[in-house]
Parts: C-alpha cells; sequence; structure tokens
C-alpha cells in the first residue's frame, strides 16, 4: 500500500509528460523529443524566480509555464513550421526536435552549470503519518496540481474556440482546413499548451528530485513511455498511462527488484507495441484529443 | 618544375626544425645526468569530470616539489616534475605514463587518481620496472595484485567500510543494518566490502539494494530497507544520490542512522541535503579546518598559493612527494630496486595525513582516518581512527 502512495505523485508527473507528447502528436501529427527538456526548462526557470527574483512558488510556477510556452510555440514557428512547409519527411522533423532538445540542455549547462540545484518545497516535506502510512504534503500538492492542470486542460479543449480548433485538426487536419481553421494557429497553440505542460510537471517534481540539467531525458522517455501505454494521441489514455507507470515502477522497484525497474518498463513498453500498439486504455478505435 | 620553391622553402625549414629538435632533446637528456636529480612523473584528470581532482593533485606536487628544493629537504638532491592530463581515461593513462617513461625518462609515478586508470598504469610501471605511488584511487583491488611496485597514499577503501560498520557497532549500537550502493564499479566494490565489514563484526544485514545511476526515486528500496528493520544505512555512492537519499528517507519518516564513504565528501553534499542530511556519518581522510598544526600549515601556504581551499586528494599528493623526498635521500640513487626498497620502509615522517607507513600489499596503515558527522554546514571530526 505504501508503495501504491508513493506511486501515485511519479504517475501524475509522468501523466503530465504523457499528455504533452499526446497533445502535439495528436494534432501535428509530430512525436516532439524536446518535450523531456521543456519540463527540464522549466524547472530552471521556476528556478530562478524563486531564488533570484524571489516569486512565490503559484507564480513563479505560472510565469514559467509562460516562458516556456512561448519558447514551445518559438520552435514550432521558427523550426517545425518551416519544415512542413518543405514538406520535410516526417523523420526529418523528429530529427530537428531532437536537435532543440540537445540545443536547451547545453544552453541550461552554459547557463545553471552542471551541479544539481535545489529547489526549495513550498510546503512540508516532512511525513504525515496515516497508521502505517506516510505521505507529504509536497506529494499531495504534486497529485493535486496535476489533476487540477489535467482538468484545466479538458475545460481547455472542449469549451474554448481555440481549444475546439485543435480538436477539429486533430480529427481531420484536411477537413479542418476546409472549414476555416487556422491550421498554423492550432499548431502554435498545441505547441504552447504542451510545453507549458511540461513546464509545470518540471516544477512540480524539482522540489522532491533537484534539478539537473539532464533531468529531461530520464522524464521525457517515462513521459513517452506513458504516452505509448496509454495511446499516443488520447488524452484519457495519456493520464491513465501515466499514473499506471508511475505505480507499476513503485510496486516492481520494491517488490521485484530495483535493479530492474528500468527493464519492466520497457518490457512493458514492447509488450504494448506488440500487442495493442493503440494502446492499454483504449477500447474502441483511436479516439483523438 | 615538380615543387614550387614555396614548397621547397617549406620542405627545408622543417627538416631544420626536425633537426634542431633532435639536438635540443639529447641535449637535455645529457645535462641532467651529471646533476643528483630524482624525475617524478604525475599522471591524473586535469580535464573532463574529475578536472577539479587532477587539478589539485597538479597544485599540491608543484607546492611540495618547489618547497623541497628550495629548503633543500632531500639532501643533495634535486626533485624534477613531468605532468601528464589522462581526462579519466585507462587508456589514455597508459599512453601517458608510457610517456613519462620513454621521453621524460622519470624515476617514480605518481598516479593516477581514477582507480580503473591507475590499474592501466600499474601494467606500464611494472613492466618497466618502476615505482608507483596513488594518491587518488580507493579501489581495493589495486593493491590485490600482488604487484610490488605500487604504493597507495589514499585509504583503501576496505579501511573505510571497516571503520563506518565498527563505529556503528561500539558507538551507537546498532544491530541491524542495510546497504544502499550505486550499480557501477566504486558502489558495488564499495557493497562487498560493507558485506565482509558486517559479517566481521557479527551485525545483521537486513538488505543490500542498489540503484542505477541517474535514479531519482529511490522510496522503493528505502522502503524494503525500513521493512528489514534496518537502524543504519551504509550508502556508497557519490553526492547528488546520497542527498535524495536522504531527503527520501526522511519523507518515508525512516529514522535509521545514515553513513557513507569519502566518495561523496563535498559541501555540495550538505547544500543539497539540507536538514535531511544533518548527523550523516562518514569518513574521509582530510579536513581542511582541522587543528591539527600541520594541516593548519598545509591549508595556508596552500591557500596563499592557489587562492583556493585544498581538496583531499591534494593533501595526499602532497604527502606523497614528501615521502619520495625521504625515500631518494635514504637510497641515495634513483635506482628502481633501491627507490622501491627506500619507499617501502617509510617511517618516522609526520605528514599532513598522518605518518606513512606501508605494509606488504604497498597500502598505507600510517594515515589517520576521520570519522565526521555533518552539522549545520560542514563536517564535524567525531573520531580519529588509524588505518591499521
Amino acid at each position: 500500500m505504501q508503495y501504491f502512495l508513493n506511486g501515485l505523485p511519479l504517475g501524475a508527473i509522468y501523466a503530465l509528460v504523457a499528455l504533452s507528447y499526446s497533445l502535439i502528436y495528436a494534432s501535428s501529427g509530430v512525436l516532439n523529443w524536446s518535450q523531456g527538456d521543456m519540463v527540464m526548462l522549466g524547472a530552471y526557470i521556476g528556478f530562478s524566480l524563486l531564488q533570484a527574483l524571489h516569486f512565490g512558488f503559484t507564480p513563479a510556477l505560472l510565469v514559467a509555464m509562460a516562458a516556456v510556452g512561448l519558447v514551445g510555440v518559438v520552435v514550432q514557428y521558427c523550426i517545425l513550421r518551416p519544415l512542413r512547409e518543405r514538406q520535410a519527411p516526417p523523420i526529418n522533423v523528429v530529427i530537428a526536435t531532437l536537435g532543440v532538445a540537445i540545443i536547451s540542455r547545453n544552453i541550461a549547462l552554459v547557463i545553471w552549470g552542471p551541479d544539481a540545484q535545489n529547489f526549495p518545497a513550498p510546503v512540508s516535506v516532512d511525513p504525515i503519518r496515516l497508521g502505517v502510512l506516510s505521505v507529504t504534503a509536497m506529494d499531495l500538492l504534486i497529485v493535486v496540481a496535476g489533476i487540477g492542470l489535467m482538468l484545466f486542460l479538458h475545460f481547455f479543449l472542449q469549451r474554448t474556440r481555440e481549444g475546439k480548433a485543435l480538436r477539429a485538426v486533430a480529427q481531420d487536419r484536411y477537413a479542418a482546413i476546409l472549414m476555416g481553421v487556422d491550421t498554423g494557429r492550432s499548431d502554435a497553440v498545441a505547441f504552447a499548451a504542451s510545453a507549458g505542460l511540461g513546464a509545470a510537471a518540471g516544477i512540480l517534481v524539482a522540489p522532491i528530485f533537484f534539478v539537473t540539467f539532464n533531468m529531461g531525458a530520464g522524464l521525457g522517455l517515462k513521459g513517452f513511455v506513458a504516452a505509448v501505454i496509454g495511446g499516443l494521441g488520447s488524452i484519457p489514455g495519456a493520464i491513465a498511462g501515466g499514473f499506471f507507470l508511475g505505480i507499476l515502477e513503485a510496486v516492481a522497484g520494491g517488490q521485484i527488484s530495483s535493479g530492474y525497474r528500468d527493464a519492466i518498463t520497457f518490457a512493458l513498453l514492447i509488450l504494448v507495441l506488440w500487442l495493442k500498439p493503440s494502446g492499454l486504455f483504449i477500447r474502441k478505435a483511436r479516439q483523438k484529443v | 618544375m615538380l615543387f614550387q620553391r614555396k614548397q621547397v622553402t617549406a620542405l627545408l625549414v622543417m627538416l631544420c626544425m626536425l633537426v634542431a629538435g633532435a639536438f635540443a632533446l639529447s641535449g637535455c637528456g645529457g645535462g641532467t645526468s651529471s646533476q643528483k636529480v630524482l624525475k617524478i612523473g604525475v599522471v591524473g584528470p586535469e580535464s573532463g569530470g574529475a578536472a577539479q581532482l587532477g587539478q589539485g593533485q597538479r597544485k599540491a606536487v608543484q607546492m611540495a616539489v618547489d618547497e623541497i628544493n628550495a629548503k633543500k629537504l632531500a639532501g643533495d638532491w634535486k626533485l624534477e616534475v613531468f605532468f601528464e592530463d589522462d581526462e579519466g581515461n585507462p587508456t589514455k593513462s597508459a599512453s601517458a605514463t608510457n610517456k613519462l617513461i620513454q621521453q621524460s625518462q622519470v624515476n617514480v609515478l605518481i598516479g593516477a587518481i581514477h582507480s580503473s586508470a591507475t590499474l592501466a598504469d600499474m601494467v606500464v610501471t611494472a613492466r618497466a620496472g618502476l615505482p608507483q605511488l596513488t594518491a587518488g584511487s580507493t579501489g581495493t583491488s589495486i593493491t590485490e595484485q600482488g604487484n610490488k611496485w605500487i604504493f597507495r597514499t589514499a585509504v583503501n577503501d576496505g579501511f573505510q567500510a571497516n571503520a563506518l560498520m565498527k563505529y556503528a557497532k561500539d558507538v551507537l549500537k546498532i544491530k541491524k543494518v542495510a546497504t544502499f550502493t550505486a550499480a557501477d564499479d566504486y558502489g558495488q566494490s564499495g557493497a562487498k566490502l560493507l558485506e565482509a565489514a558486517a559479517q566481521r563484526e557479527g551485525l545483521q544485514l537486513v538488505a543490500k539494494p542498489t540503484y542505477n545511476n541517474g535514479d531519482k526515486d529511490f522510496k522503493p528500496q528505502l522502503l524494503t530497507i525500513k521493512d528489514g528493520g534496518a537502524e543504519g544505512i551504509f550508502m556508497w555512492g557519490l553526492y547528488q544520490d546520497a542527498a535524495l537519499i536522504g531527503k527520501q528517507a526522511r519523507q518515508l519518516d525512516m529514522k535509521a542512522q545514515l553513513f557513507g564513504a569519502s566518495g561523496m565528501a563535498a559541501l555540495k553534499l550538505i547544500e543539497l541535503g539540507g536538514d535531511a542530511v544533518q548527523g550523516l556519518i562518514l569518513t574521509q581522510t582530510f579536513l581542511p579546518d582541522s587543528p591539527d598544526a600541520k594541516v593548519k600549515e598545509f591549508v595556508t601556504k596552500y591557500k596563499e598559493k592557489y587562492k583556493e581551499s585544498p581538496i583531499p586528494h591534494a593533501a595526499q599528493a602532497y604527502d606523497t612527494v614528501y615521502i619520495l623526498a625521504d625515500a631518494v635521500k635514504k637510497a641515495n640513487g634513483v635506482k628502481a630496486d633501491a627507490l622501491r626498497d627506500a619507499i617501502a620502509k617509510t617511517s618516522g615522517l609526520t605528514l599532513v595525513t598522518g605518518s606513512p607507513k606501508f605494509n606488504d600489499k604497498g597500502d598505507d596503515i600510517g594515515k589517520n582516518l576521520l570519522v565526521t558527522v555533518i552539522k549545520g554546514n560542514q563536517f564535524e571530526l567525531i573520531k580519529t581512527v588509524p588505518t591499521n
């Protein structure tokens, strides 16, 4: 039971990163490998806002989300859009996103240095005892904030004009163009939203895992696995996949062997790709966004 | 015309340089043989991820050599030193050692820092029949090779593991222990030594989980340790992991005492770990703010010269040069066998990190091992233990 409880905050983080992959994949068909590094940028920008400019946690979270969202738009506008306009093969686009990832990582290395930084926790990290179990306020905050962001995303997609445009593009890009949807604009919105989600994941995870320039690689990969397990491109799938992976890692790490934890994760990825490539949690035909 | 005039000129110039270079080299070799000179080669990572360690070694060796020559501490002998960078890479380290022996004709080698690099260098020095002293490598296997040319002025990891377990049992009255180690060479050699030490002290080892490099979530392993009822957790890894382990243990409401080895002894451990690493006990060989007179003198001189605080590797390298000065004076020659035997018989010196004395494996057993505890933002000395 304690293992299960420990898996929840990790699951919420994975779910946010998985969402950021799926959002872009669903709307523009691009697999964006720089997603993990948006997580890292979010954590570092949040860290600087807190340390150098003495922001509170919530303002730092929001400003960092906006700033990294802007980075997402710039990446989309300056790198991916020109490639799409030249009708570059998909592999080139994927490689370009890898380039963005490496550049972000090196910029972070230059600005913030190679050493890990301690991100001050906004709430207590001391354990709260519940009988034999213990949780910390920070764990609760991660889960609550994560679910809050997911609800916000849901509202955004269902109720706002931009969100509806995004869903239309995800369903059928050409039909959406014919209906007068500005796909360039909706792509930018998707990149901004997913980079912002990544940044939020970064700031939420930073108080428990430190901030390092290469933190995006591990979290990005795990988020991607969660997205594939849940069905790449599916919003509910990404959320379910994230929590499933977080809990699986916590339980398998404790009950089987911590040394094989990552092996178990990636074995599951291969199994899913083999047996049910549309994702574990998708019942019918692929339902996007 | 077959060649342009310019090309011919260039060729001629190059030829002249080659000839001049050859003369310069032979002239150099001939000139020094008349004087009483001990040539010391130094190999270490002066660039790359462990550059701080190699730079510390280089600075301390240079400082010791300058002092010894200025004060004529090696009798009639003058020390001459040659540095090579190995970037912490065993292959580069072996070729750097070869270069020092062939080209600079060194009589003795100080190096390397990484245990894997030192092991590679040992093959070269043993073949050439040349004494080698490592001031930075702690890996146990170095002195387990039956190689008579190797000496170690760093502290064997085995001594550290024994001292930690002994302290846990005798002073803290701990009975159940767990090890929590990195799944790499360093961590796994530590895990084995800790297990052997626990057995020797009659402590019950209830869990021995490992973690992979780059892991951030240590809670599953910590829960296994908690379920086993361990009163002491012995970590063997680097500071970033140790800080996170400390934090997560606290989040899980664990009360077990944390222990660590010299590999994580960096101020960054305290900065990252904060409250969660307060009270963590670890062994080190050198504390810059120790009240010991020798240490104070060394730290003052080092700070004056380099405007920074010396690291343990620097203190050990500094002592190593003094051991060599003493050996060359006693051997009164640079013949490899005589020099080696003089080093092996080192005694009666009081240096920064102890009074060196080598056992028949080549490990320095006259060193002071410091058991320290993290208090506030520094390491505090609890106890000094000899390494025999």
